[in-house]
């Protein structure tokens, strides 16, 4: 079988199949034991593993990778009104080197019949622009999806303000958003603070430490005692200094990185999605060390300034040993995305349920 | 009957209200649990109370009237020039109260800014016109890192 062919999101196909008919699965689950004992806001999940915001379109998705044994299952990013998707393709496989966090090239080549060698290489370029449903059909999703937890695992729902014409605005919206998270009664509340794939406005928040300390502030009185993760982008050094001493006041922890806004070229050197959309987010096996570098030095800061905050790490996680990488940094818990949709059995393979043969890459 | 204890009574009175007054809202003291700015209010009214409790001590030796008389006169001037004339300094008290909110609220698994909540609650009176204490809670809000209305 192709690799193309492994992922439960069809690559192949537009986000209304897959949201419609995904995910595409058909192998067997081995039975796995709950076993609660990682600590986590509050809660005892069965492992810190789990999938951060994206590809758990909706509560069929949620409810394959809870049965899957990943813990922490993060609802794709949704918004306070429907919200249209880019169009196809949204996702394409990239060949590059491993990136470094602090030389990042200027541009990565998805190329056309192109696949990488193995699952655990994968990398893959995504461009969907938060798109959703409308708030009644996704608060009634999430309440679905609520029911097919097990033990010791949790949901976290995503949400992104729209910007329009102010901040003003935005921080409003992100307040009516997280209102509408909160009604549906999920434990934990995650902001999106970072898109790859929105140019401006509510995709580059966390570049903007005041703005995202507003925010998480106006968003924490109607929130009240609900946790808030905030979701960000690759940053480091001051930045990320400035980023964390606006939001630790505010928010119980910091989910890092989401994928890297890149050019992306076909082989030709055009853009790979199309002219309208000449950068995207590159995310997967490349994105490693820029996860690890991030999680390093968020925690190098949490521990000089004495926060209490989470840090979660994200980024191409692809091999159990990758999940030990981060957790021995000191991160709470570690998501993986591109991994967990090109190897369903990841957590199980975590977990000890399912052997994992590959020597991770 | 006048004696020397009398401008010496009114000074520890004017003493102890100015204390009450200007370091009762720092950050770290009373005024964190009393979120209203006990210490705005009730710094005249403390200077009011020891000159009571001090004449009364020393009602033989001095002028009992001429005493009181002089510490409500500065009560009032005190009282008027703390509501008008010292913006500036509550509003860098309240911004240290707000800086101080946030260090505490980011080393703290609390995240809610309950000083701020109980402020802008509508059951605890908070009389916009008084000066001193919107100059407080414009300090607060700024130390908090609020920047409103900026269009981007």
């Amino acid at each position: 079988m192709s690799i193309k062919g492994l992922a439960t999101y069809d690559m192949d196909r537009d986000y209304y199949h897959n949201l419609e008919q995904g995910p595409r699965f058909t192998g067997e689950i081995p039975p796995w034991k709950t076993q609660p004992a990682f600590p986590f806001l509050g809660h005892t999940l069965n492992s810190p593993l789990g999938i951060p915001a994206g590809l758990l379109l909706d509560s069929k998705w949620i409810k394959l990778y809870a049965q899957l044994g990943y813990d922490i299952l993060v609802y794709k990013t949704v918004r306070s009104r429907q919200y249209p998707v880019h169009p196809w393709p949204n996702c394409l496989f990239v060949r590059t080197p491993m990136l470094s966090p602090r030389d990042l090239p200027h541009r990565v080549v998805a190329p056309r019949n192109w696949e990488p060698p193995s699952p655990r290489q994968v990398t893959i370029t995504n461009s969907f622009g938060m798109p959703s449903l409308e708030p009644p059909d996704w608060q009634e999703d999430v309440e679905r999806a609520l029911d097919h937890l097990r033990k010791g695992q949790v949901i976290i729902v995503s949400g992104v303000g729209t910007f329009e014409d102010s901040e003003e605005r935005l921080v409003q919206d992100f307040v009516r958003v997280s209102s509408m998270i909160k009604e549906t009664g999920v434990p934990v509340v995650e902001l999106n603070f970072s898109c790859p794939n929105t140019a401006e406005g509510e995709g580059v928040i966390y570049t903007d430490p005041p703005l995202a300390g507003r925010i998480a502030r106006e968003v924490r009185k109607v929130l009240e005692d609900t946790p808030v993760l905030i979701k960000v982008g690759l940053l480091l050094g001051r930045e990320l200094k400035g980023l964390m001493k606006a939001l630790a006041p505010w928010v119980q922890g910091i989910v890092g990185i989401n994928s890297v806004s890149l050019s992306v070229v076909d082989e030709g050197g055009q853009p790979a999605l199309g002219p309208e959309r000449t950068t995207s987010g590159v995310c997967g096996w490349a994105i490693r060390q820029c996860g690890l570098a991030f999680a390093k030095e968020a925690l190098a800061i949490k521990e000089v300034e004495k926060y209490d905050l989470a840090i979660c790490g994200c980024g191409g996680v692809t091999h159990p040993s990758h999940v030990e990488e981060y957790l021995n940094l000191g991160v709470q818990a570690v998501f993986t995305c591109t991994g967990a949709m090109f190897n369903p059995y990841l957590a199980l393979e975590y977990k000890g349920v399912v052997g994992s043969s590959a020597v991770p890459v | 009957m006048r004696s020397r204890y009398e401008p010496r009574l009114f000074f520890i009175s004017l003493a102890a209200g100015l204390a009450f007054t200007f370091l009762m809202p720092l950050p770290n003291s009373m005024l964190s649990v009393v979120p209203w700015g006990a210490g705005l209010t009730l710094g005249p009214f403390i200077m009011v109370l020891t000159g009571a409790v001090l004449a009364l001590i020393y009602r033989r030796a001095i002028d009992y009237n001429r005493l009181m008389a002089m510490v409500m006169a500065a009560f009032f001037v005190l009282y008027v020039g703390i509501q008008i004339f010292s913006c500036p300094y509550f509003h860098w008290v309240g911004k240290r109260l707000g800086k101080t909110a946030m260090e505490r609220m980011a080393k703290g698994k609390d995240k809610n800014d309950r000083l701020l909540a109980l402020w802008l609650k509508p059951r605890v009176l908070y009389p916009k016109k008084k000066p001193a204490k919107a100059c407080l809670l414009e300090g607060y809000k700024e130390g908090l890192g609020r920047r409103e209305g900026v269009k981007k």
